[in-house]
């Protein structure tokens, strides 16, 4: 069932297959997803406002009904086209709400985070789709937040800002940009500070403020884990042979 | 040149070239504003001839420096942009869009305004001018210089990745040497 409103969303919306790294960075360019407790948390949130429509719906009718079953002066055609209108009301209710889950599970699948040695994008939408690229030199601010729903779930938002301020709208849960486009999300990712580390790492090989110097100075820069482990490895084995080679001189 | 445009879809060997040329919009992006009034309901008469007036006085223009934009037929707007400002490139396409193959491009600097400061619209080849940007922009270039170094971040892995290959000959090297050794320590005389 689902996969058929995948398949038809992906022919009549044309959404666009996987995202490409940025030119110049495919050999570093490491993706992320949504951990799989984000759809979880989407499916709360659906779960809570779906509810709260249900529950806004119904009860004033209900209590009309109840209100008019129990005085007799009114004919039981009142009550039954109340009824009537209820049980319509309850059906494009639910029909909606099953409509809203499945876009939340397309929205939740419709999402990539990539990160490069130099700079991040992020891709996410289904009706318009976005991709957002930043370079880690213009990036200023780095944030996590977390809601108490999310810190069960043990994922977190991972906010990226750069440079400029503006009064957009804040993002919506569901969003990776708001109206403000100097701010990008990651949403709903359990590694949250592992990848903000990352970041911060990366942000320290530039001295400039990010307001669009030129880069033509840099700090030294610094050997990188990720990047030196194999380095390491090599380094130890020529190690090794070099104490072998002393033993076998050393040898009568 | 509309033939022009066409034949740099096919030829991303030589991508600069292709975005220098870049000058109109797309028709498709017209008919994009047509649909657009049209949703825009009664609005339509006022919208459609300005959104007319607007697809025929667009013009870009990209050179070394920056991209400059320039727009109107009664309030002229332009807009000149330096590729080094470039704060956050954003791909934008509704579904509207993507039916008839573009999307936005939403270029900002570090200014005050939530909203783009420029929006490239109107092209096919929207990714190439994404990517055009991109390696324009500011922490994007580094592969075209031969000093690895002046790029933090990329510069470890370009330098391990090279090291290593050093480092193994240099443990072969030695491997030899110690071989060589033992095959004489074993037979003294030779």
């Amino acid at each position: 069932m689902y996969s058929v409103f995948r398949q038809l969303a992906e022919k009549w919306l044309r959404i666009p297959p996987e995202p490409e790294p940025p030119p110049g960075d495919e050999a570093s360019a490491r993706v992320f997803r949504a951990a799989p407790k984000f759809l979880q948390y989407l499916k709360v949130m659906w779960g809570i406002t779906t509810g709260f429509s249900f529950l806004l719906a119904l009860v004033p009718i209900g209590i009309i009904i109840a209100i008019f079953a129990d005085d007799g002066s009114y004919k039981g055609e009142v009550v039954a086209a109340l009824v009537g209108v209820e049980v319509l009301l309850l059906a494009v209710l639910s029909g909606h709400a099953l409509f809203r889950l499945a876009l939340v599970h397309l929205d939740y699948e419709k999402r990539w985070y990539l990160v490069t040695d130099r700079s991040l994008r992020i891709r996410e939408g289904v009706a318009t789709v976005r991709e957002i690229t930043f370079t880690f030199a213009n990036i200023q601010n780095l944030s996590v937040t977390q809601g108490p729903i999310q810190r069960l779930l043990g994922i977190a938002d991972l906010k990226v800002e750069t440079a400029g301020g503006g009064s957009g709208a804040s993002a919506q849960q569901h969003q990776t940009v708001g109206l403000n486009l100097h701010t990008a999300y990651f949403r709903g990712i359990d590694n949250a500070e592992e990848l903000k580390g990352l970041i911060a790492a990366r942000m320290r090989g530039h001295k400039d403020a990010g307001l669009g110097d030129r880069d033509d100075h840099h700090a030294p820069v610094q050997e990188l884990p990720a990047a030196s482990l194999s380095f390491n490895a090599a380094l130890e084995e020529v190690l090794a042979e070099a104490r072998a080679l002393r033993q076998a001189a050393a040898k009568p | 040149m509309r033939r022009r445009l066409c034949s740099n879809e096919t030829v991303p060997a030589q991508p600069d070239t292709g975005i220098f040329a870049l000058e109109r919009p797309q028709p498709s992006l017209w008919k994009l504003y047509v649909i657009r009034c049209i949703l825009s309901g009664p609005a339509i008469f006022i919208t459609l001839p300005y959104h007319y007036f607007r697809y025929l006085t667009l013009r870009y223009r990209f050179d070394e420096e920056g991209i400059h934009m320039k727009v109107g037929i009664l309030f002229r707007r332009e807009v000149n942009l330096t590729y080094a400002r470039i704060q956050d490139i954003h791909l934008s396409s509704g579904f509207i869009q993507r039916w008839l193959g573009l999307a936005d491009v939403q270029v900002q600097t570090a200014s005050g305004n939530s909203g783009a400061e420029l929006v490239i619209e109107g092209f096919r080849e929207f990714e190439a001018i994404r990517d055009f940007l991109y390696s324009r922009m500011r922490g994007a270039r580094g592969d075209s210089r031969p000093a690895a170094a002046a790029q933090p971040g990329h510069a470890p892995q370009a330098a391990g990745e090279g090291s290593v290959e050093l480092l193994l000959q240099i443990r072969d090297e030695l491997r030899r040497t110690r071989e060589a050794l033992e095959t004489r320590s074993q037979h003294p005389d030779v």
